[in-house]
């Protein structure tokens, strides 16, 4: 080749002064020769051997005499005679060409191609070109359809590259991520570089599964769940854990605009390519975009509509225990302690892989493992009134009801030492470490406090030694730990005296959140807070002792006034207060009391003398009844109703020093109908995502109107998810779950919560929820 | 005490850190290092911990600086090793220089910067050597800039902030100038707002997002009492 005589760039623009080449004229040669080397450099990563130098200069020289009748011609001869044979021979025959068969396309085709789809100075597409030389100044018919039929000739050459390439004409002339991430707001979002990543040779590896959180990346970081399960399945060999997230608004639109899949962080990977993808569920709101997710990453989103060739779509987290309105989107889910069951999932994917079997038989072979529920191995019926009649198993070896994996000693489940350390601030940006897993008080209200029992306690050095490593290996300046009530551990008093004079030691501060306040938590908060004091928090959750008493909330007005009194002293200056409202059997009296109670507060430091400024922070959310508590037979207010009393406090809470936040009601009613809804509605969830819908659990985000519209256009009546008192005799959608708590107990809870009775915290005496038959408890009636 | 100045490489994706999140990298870095800072004094105390320079969001650079302080003596090696395996892959430590007598601050210190931005246009689509020259002729170059404080535009002269340009080419074939801008705190040009007048002034199309900066060096007073270590 290197007797070859070629053009060089620097004699292209000479030429160009040489023939007066206008600035126009230049830069559509430039347009055409990137457009024709992107495509040689594409076909040549695919067995051709193009000669992408000789496309580039061609290119770029090849209307260099437009300004003259036949500049081709004018060209060709000045390049021949230059001694540019190539050049010239592709220059001479670009005005009028016809395509070579594909196996034996050269460089002439490639340019002739490039100059087909570039208009003016960008790439445009074949339709576009010709639909503008189509109207061009002296549209003629003759002209059209000659132009039509060159169309569907040079469509019919790219049909063959595309096949041949594996892509797009059009994805090879989009923006590059790194042309994404210059134009976006916090672009470490999508960057994948962060301390303590997991780097595999994705070809080393049997299976790579994609964790996905629903949500942007600053919430999804600040989930404990995610680095838990990162860290188990990146232990093994032959798995790939990386992440995905939901891109923000602004990255979104780029990504649609330039058809750029969703991928990846660790190996900018697009999810079509991987094996697994895996969404966690920790909030109903989060659902759409579970769907716009699926939908960036080119996924089909029905299970139905997937083929062989397409992920596996799993799910897990606490709203998988009401699986149903994703059921026509998601393959499996893993219900209950994932520590055990997704790498075990993902063991079995690893053998099938091999062995070749179908997803189907895949899906099958998962049925004995316990805590997965395959939807599409049930069929529901639903009777007339539209509530469940049952639900019947296509497949004799489904499970009756699938059960919840529980891992009885979470001493001996791995806990993440090597946390990834995020580069931009998240919502929780710290060190964590789980003390222990569920809760003995019985809120009837609560399904954290239902769906983790029973209590599972860490051993306090091995919590000790979590979070000496982490810290280590993270370099976090804040560690905090992990229950569903700290102060419940059994050794708490020791292991508190122990974290704060750990972290003591190494200037690093330690939260301790939902803490009961008694003297002790004081002592503790007095040594890990010092002179900084941030707001002091508790949850009387109701307004009233009878209403505390229905759900159940152990917490009397004298724990909080004597509580209060001593942070007063101790130097506080900000309590914040948390209440729900629509709690069954709510009246207008119980909403007073929540503005009493705030007035109480204030009265005390009041009387306290000690002057100087005091804040108290009243913050209501709205009840959503949930499924496998107590109350999941309950009606929900109306969204009227929440606004109703949204307004009564705005006015009784008009005290100095008070203020006052709600939550939207209407994404309370929305959520209310996941949280207990059946796979009908799976179309609402549909439209919502269609009408463009997502992260509606953010309130800047959440669109109140389309929402509105959704649900009136709905075929089935809202109303009937969230403003219907449910009979125990219902057959509910979530009763294919099997949480181990029976529902004899959450009926006697539910019926005791009417009549204003309490039941005790189960450490002082087992309630018999029947978590016992299933596994050991360790706390039942350790106080008896 | 002891005064150090870590020069580092920033390249790959980790280019889209921000000032305010390196800070926060090196912090817990050091942190995870094992490497004792000097913590200020005061009800708020922070580690004794500097960048030269603010780097802008998406710039690479191949000549960091950061100096720290420490009561306890350190080895170069260990200093490289350790901040080395402490901190994301993107980050190189480069070298290592201690500062042997009392001094101002490196961020106080630094006086200029270079600039390598490579355009995404042929260099010898049009004659970039003359169109430099023209461009740095001009009595005053007059743009728009964003006063930090009020959000507001306000015009403002760059010219005399420009210490030289050159043109060079790279293996592409592309239009890449070398800058020599004004650097720190006494008087500081972003390369944005050359960027941003040159295009205009050479009439180039480009997309800002199609152009690649990266910083290559920093420059102290040549009298700067630092030494490698």
């Amino acid at each position: 080749m290197s007797d070859i005589k070629r053009l060089t760039e620097k004699e292209c623009y000479e030429y160009f002064k040489e023939y007066n080449t206008p600035d126009h004229v230049i830069a559509h040669c430039e347009a055409v020769s990137n457009t024709a080397v992107t495509i040689a450099k594409e076909l040549n990563k695919h067995g051709f051997n193009l000669d992408v130098e000789l496309i580039r200069y061609a290119g770029l020289i090849h209307d260099v005499a437009r300004v003259e009748d036949h500049h081709e011609i004018i060209a060709a001869d000045m390049l021949e005679k230059a001694g540019f044979h190539d050049e010239a021979a592709i220059v001479r025959v670009h005005m009028r060409y016809d395509f070579n068969e594909f196996d034996k396309l050269n460089e002439t085709d490639i340019l002739c191609l490039g100059d087909r789809v570039v208009k003016e100075d960008s790439y445009v597409g074949i339709d576009d070109r010709v639909d503008y030389l189509i109207h061009k100044k002296g549209e003629n018919p003759e002209r059209t359809e000659k132009l039509l039929e060159k169309k569907s000739e040079t469509k019919l050459f790219i049909s063959e590259i595309e096949k041949c390439i594996g892509r797009t004409l059009d994805s090879l002339f989009t923006l590059t991520l790194d042309n994404m991430l210059k134009q976006v707001e916090k672009p470490a979002r999508y960057i994948g570089e962060e301390r303590n990543i997991v780097r595999k040779d994705v070809n080393d590896v049997d299976v790579r599964f994609a964790f996905a959180f629903p949500d942007m990346y600053e919430i999804g970081m600040s989930y404990m769940g995610l680095q838990i399960l990162y860290d188990i399945v990146n232990k093994r060999d032959n798995l790939y854990c990386e992440r995905v997230f939901a891109p923000a608004p602004d990255m979104e639109q780029l990504m649609r605009d330039n058809h750029y899949p969703l991928f990846t962080l660790e190996t900018k990977t697009p999810l079509q390519n991987m094996d697994v993808l895996g969404f966690t569920l920790q909030y109903e709101m989060s659902f759409t975009n579970i769907l716009n997710m699926l939908e960036l990453a080119g996924i089909s989103m029905l299970s139905k509509d997937r083929s062989e060739s397409d992920p596996l779509i799993i799910a897990g987290g606490p709203c998988a225990f009401n699986p149903e309105p994703l059921a026509d989107f998601v393959d499996a889910f893993i219900i209950g302690d994932g520590e055990i069951t997704l790498p075990d999932m993902l063991e079995k994917l690893a053998e099938a892989k091999k062995s070749g079997i179908s997803k189907q038989e895949f899906l099958k072979s998962l049925a004995d493992i316990e805590g997965v529920y395959i939807p599409a191995f049930y069929d529901v019926v639903y009777n007339n009134n539209n509530t469940v009649k049952e639900y019947i198993k296509n497949w004799d070896g489904a499970p009756d009801v699938a059960r919840r994996a529980i891992e009885e000693d979470i001493d001996k489940l791995s806990f993440p030492v090597n946390n990834i350390v995020p580069i931009i601030e998240t919502v929780h940006d710290r060190a964590v470490v789980e003390t222990f897993r569920g809760c003995t008080r019985g809120c009837r209200f609560c399904q954290a406090g239902m769906i983790y029992r029973p209590v599972r306690e860490r051993s306090k050095k091995s919590i000790m030694d979590i979070a000496a490593q982490q810290l280590e290996n993270t370099g976090h300046d804040e560690l905090s730990i992990l229950s569903l009530s700290t102060s419940d551990y059994t050794d708490f008093e020791d292991l508190a005296v122990d974290l704060t004079k750990y972290c003591k030691d190494r200037d690093v501060s330690l939260s301790l959140p939902s803490l009961r306040l008694d003297t002790f938590s004081f002592k503790v908060l007095e040594e890990i807070q010092g002179y900084k004091k941030s707001g002091l928090t508790f949850a009387p959750e109701a307004g009233t002792q009878r209403l505390r008493d229905v759900i159940n909330k152990g917490i009397t007005e004298e724990d909080i006034y004597s509580a209060v009194e001593q942070a007063i002293e101790l130097g506080w200056r900000h309590v914040k207060l948390y209440f729900m409202i629509g709690l069954p059997t709510e009246t207008y009296e119980d909403l007073d009391g929540i503005a009493e109670i705030a007035q109480k507060v204030i009265n005390i430091h009041r009387k306290s003398g000690i002057g100087g400024r005091f804040n108290v922070t009243v913050s209501v959310s709205n009840f959503v009844p949930k499924a496998h508590t107590p109350f999941q037979w309950v009606a929900q207010d109306t969204t009227e109703q929440f606004k109703e009393k949204h307004d009564y406090l705005s006015n009784k809470l008009k005290i100095k020093g008070v203020r006052f936040n709600y939550h939207d009601d209407a994404i309370s009613t929305c959520e209310a109908i996941f949280a207990r809804g059946d796979r009908r509605c799976a179309e609402l969830l549909m439209a919502a995502h269609k009408a463009g819908c997502k992260f509606d659990g953010w309130s800047e985000y959440y669109q109140r109107d389309t929402w509105q519209k959704v649900l009136n256009e709905w075929s089935m009546d809202y109303r009937f998810y969230n403003e219907r008192q449910r009979d125990y005799s219902e057959v509910l959608p979530w009763d294919i779950i099997d949480s181990g708590i029976k529902k004899d107990f959450l009926k006697e809870e539910n019926d005791k919560a009417t009549k204003e009775m309490i039941t005790k915290d189960c450490r002082y005496g087992c309630v018999g929820c029947g978590i016992n038959s299933r596994v050991n408890c360790s706390r039942g009636g350790i106080y008896e | 005490m002891n005064s150090y100045i870590i020069y580092f490489s920033k390249t790959g994706y980790i280019k889209y850190t921000s000032h305010l999140d390196m800070l926060r990298l090196f912090k817990r870095a050091f942190r995870r290092s094992g490497i004792e800072l000097k913590y200020s004094c005061g009800f708020n105390p922070h580690p004794k911990m500097s960048f030269g320079q603010p780097l802008s969001l998406g710039y690479e650079s191949t000549a960091e600086m950061l100096e720290f302080e420490t009561d306890k003596t350190y080895s170069r090696d260990y200093l490289v090793d350790q901040l080395e395996s402490s901190t994301p892959e993107g980050i190189k430590i480069t070298d290592i220089g201690e500062i042997t007598a009392e001094s101002r601050t490196v961020a106080a210190s630094i006086e200029s910067a270079e600039y390598i931005a490579t355009f995404p246009v042929s260099y010898y689509s049009k004659d970039f050597e003359k169109i430099v020259n023209d461009y740095l002729d001009q009595e005053e170059i007059i743009t728009e800039k964003k006063q930090k404080k009020t959000k507001q535009l306000v015009e403002t002269d760059i010219r005399s902030k420009i210490r030289s340009i050159s043109t060079n080419i790279n293996d592409d074939n592309r239009l890449v100038l070398n800058m020599l801008l004004d650097s720190g705190s006494k008087s500081n040009l972003s390369p944005e707002l050359v960027i941003k007048t040159f295009v205009d002034f050479s009439d180039i199309k480009c997309n800002r997002y199609d152009v690649e900066v990266t910083r290559n060096k920093l420059n102290l007073p040549v009298d700067f009492p630092i030494q490698r270590l």
